[in-house]
């Protein structure tokens, strides 16, 4: 089926805005570090014929994962170096910070998805970065 | 309103809202006995007042399902309902059954409610969620016979379509596997295996087909999205909630005599029941976001996509915390396992059947949306609801993290009364959670009440208020 180079370009936008979310995701849930390291080749990539707002999603995701990494990580590190690990009350904090916490930044990645797969820009709540 | 015979699903959705009333009032006594233990007791004892909490919800959530299915098959099959008059007579011998099943737990101890109802001809009672005496079971199947007639030949006479489809086989999935509850083998092994082919089977099998559906339904008709792109979302669906759910039986299958290798199949394949869950998430927000009209209906919006969510982080998330057997072998039965059945049935079942009420109930009343300050209400009873549910189960998780530390994990574990007088805090804040939901709720019933001026739709489908 012919199609328009218009439409070519709209399908490649959405194609990177897609892909940037699903490496998000993928990162948080499935294959944490190899989708982040594929989600770090896409980011120093250039996109200068990608829309804007596809861009948007890259930076979204991109910002999102380096959060994840500090708020999964880091702080959870901090929990267990401030509570110790044989007292109850840190695992009681760790298990519903981590629970909680990933389950919300899943949900960004969710949302930005959603937008993405509707060609739609998106900017995570709290964590996401102002695109032009 | 299409077709005048929607209108029987109107009784059923009155019924299952004031039988969920009851529902969150007896959860309010019990989580109350949980820090008081001798509250309302004798009259109202700890095991009866769980019984009433659970029975309730089944029965209401069962009473939205119909209510659901006789609001939407007309409207898919696009013909009437094949008997308007069944439909009613099948809702009082329902709502009769159910109203006196529930005055036989309150108001006859439970052995002799069994004598009472001669379960030693055929014994089925005693067992937690299917309590019901054998001719309250007998009853529900006759109204689930006399129920998927109804709608199988509606379905079956007029146009046939994914979403109506799917809902069928959800709802005769739901009445075939019920007859597992009239079987109750001696063994203990074996009766422990077939329940959960009512139990898990219904509620991580084939109500997600049903909740598919009816989210499916209300999507198509509040966004506007073609029909055939959210069929292809549902088929995707329902394909991944039976590979992952028939399967993911095996989560409960750890510890109860069963062989080993159900240790592998149910990490396993439990360990992908998230997958539907997530899917439904990114459905129902990408169909929004590709939206033709706005709708009138913003409550109805909203309950659809908090169904969503809420329904991936409890089912989902929630389930996932403790399914896997090395996991489970130390929070099996604990309030872990409390916080997920919490916000799993709040998430997945009682949100879709609010979704479709808020939906259908403004059209069987005659018009397409309740005024703005109905819906602004409905939707402070949303949020009120779903924020003290997340904080109700946030605080069994933690109640559960520390029962499962000081009961099994520690060097020196303490029995399970001790630990539970330990847990006081956090069941007393359950309780203050509990009530704010309560607010939410009297807040959703006031919503039906309130006055203002009718919303009419203006063309490209947005809403206004009348002049």
């Amino acid at each position: 089926m012919p199609t328009s180079p218009a439409h070519d370009e709209a399908a490649a936008d959405r194609r990177l805005a897609v892909t940037a979310e699903v490496l998000y995701l993928g990162n948080l849930l499935l294959v944490p570090g190899i989708a982040f390291l594929a989600l770090a080749v896409m980011r120093y990539r250039r996109w200068e014929g990608r829309a804007a707002w596809a861009r948007c999603h890259l930076y979204q995701a991109w910002r999102g994962s380096l959060w994840a990494g500090v708020l999964l990580l880091l702080v959870s590190v901090g929990i267990f170096l401030l509570g110790g690990w044989q007292r109850p009350g840190t695992w009681v904090l760790l298990i519903l910070y981590l629970t909680s916490c990933h389950a919300t930044l899943v949900l960004f990645g969710v949302l930005g998805l959603a937008r993405a797969m509707a060609g739609q820009a998106y900017r995570f709540p709290l964590i996401g970065v102002a695109c032009p | 309103m299409k077709y005048s015979s929607q209108a029987v699903a109107k009784p059923y959705f009155i019924a299952a809202v004031g039988l969920f009333v009851g529902q969150i009032l007896f959860g309010l006594i019990m989580g109350l006995q949980y820090v008081v233990g001798d509250f309302l007791f004798p009259a109202i004892p700890f095991n009866v007042a769980r019984m009433v909490h659970t029975n309730l919800l089944i029965v209401w959530l069962l009473f939205g399902f119909m209510g659901a299915a006789y609001y939407l098959v007309p409207e898919e099959a696009e013909r009437e309902l094949q008997s308007p008059r069944l439909a009613l007579a099948l809702f009082w011998i329902f709502l009769v059954a159910g109203v006196l099943t529930i005055l036989g737990y309150l108001l006859v101890p439970y052995a002799g409610l069994a004598k009472l109802t001669g379960n030693a001809i055929w014994p089925t009672m005693g067992r937690e969620f299917l309590e019901q005496p054998t001719i309250t079971k007998l009853g529900i199947v006759v109204v689930a016979l006399g129920f998927l007639f109804n709608i199988g030949m509606t379905i079956l006479r007029g146009r046939k379509t994914a979403v109506s489809l799917v809902l069928l086989i959800g709802l005769t999935g739901l009445a075939v596997l019920f007859l597992f509850s009239l079987y109750n083998p001696t063994n203990l092994v074996e009766d422990k295996f077939y329940w959960w082919w009512v139990v898990h089977l219904w509620v991580e099998g084939v109500w997600e087909l049903i909740l598919g559906s009816i989210l499916a339904f209300v999507l198509i008709k509040i966004t506007g999205v073609d029909r055939e792109v959210i069929e292809k979302w549902l088929y995707v669906i329902i394909a991944m909630t039976l590979i992952t759910g028939v399967i993911g039986t095996g989560h409960h299958y750890y510890w109860i005599g069963t062989p080993g290798y159900w240790k592998w199949w149910g990490s396993i394949f439990s360990a992908m029941e998230p997958i539907p869950f997530f899917m439904m998430t990114v459905f129902a927000f990408n169909m929004v976001n590709r939206r033709r009209r706005n709708h009138p209906n913003k409550a109805a919006t909203l309950w659809a996509l908090g169904c969503a969510v809420m329904a991936f982080l409890g089912a989902g998330v929630w389930g996932f915390l403790h399914t896997l057997a090395p996991v489970n072998y130390y929070t099996h039965g604990t309030q872990i396992t409390a916080a997920h059945g919490h916000m799993a049935f709040y998430g997945a079942y009682v949100m879709i059947v609010l979704t479709m009420i808020s939906y259908a109930m403004p059209q069987l009343r005659g018009r397409v949306a309740n005024n703005e300050r109905a819906q602004v209400l409905e939707m402070w009873s949303f949020w009120l609801m779903t924020v003290s549910m997340v904080f109700i189960t946030l605080f069994l998780t933690a109640a559960g993290i520390l029962q499962v530390w000081l009961q099994r994990y520690s060097e020196n574990p303490q029995p399970f009364m001790v630990v539970q007088e330990k847990l006081a805090l956090f069941y007393w804040m359950r309780e203050v959670a509990g009530l704010v939901f309560l607010l939410g709720l009297v807040l959703y019933v006031a919503s039906f009440f309130v006055q203002g001026e009718e919303v009419q739709v203006v063309e490209g489908g947005t809403a206004e208020a009348a002049a």
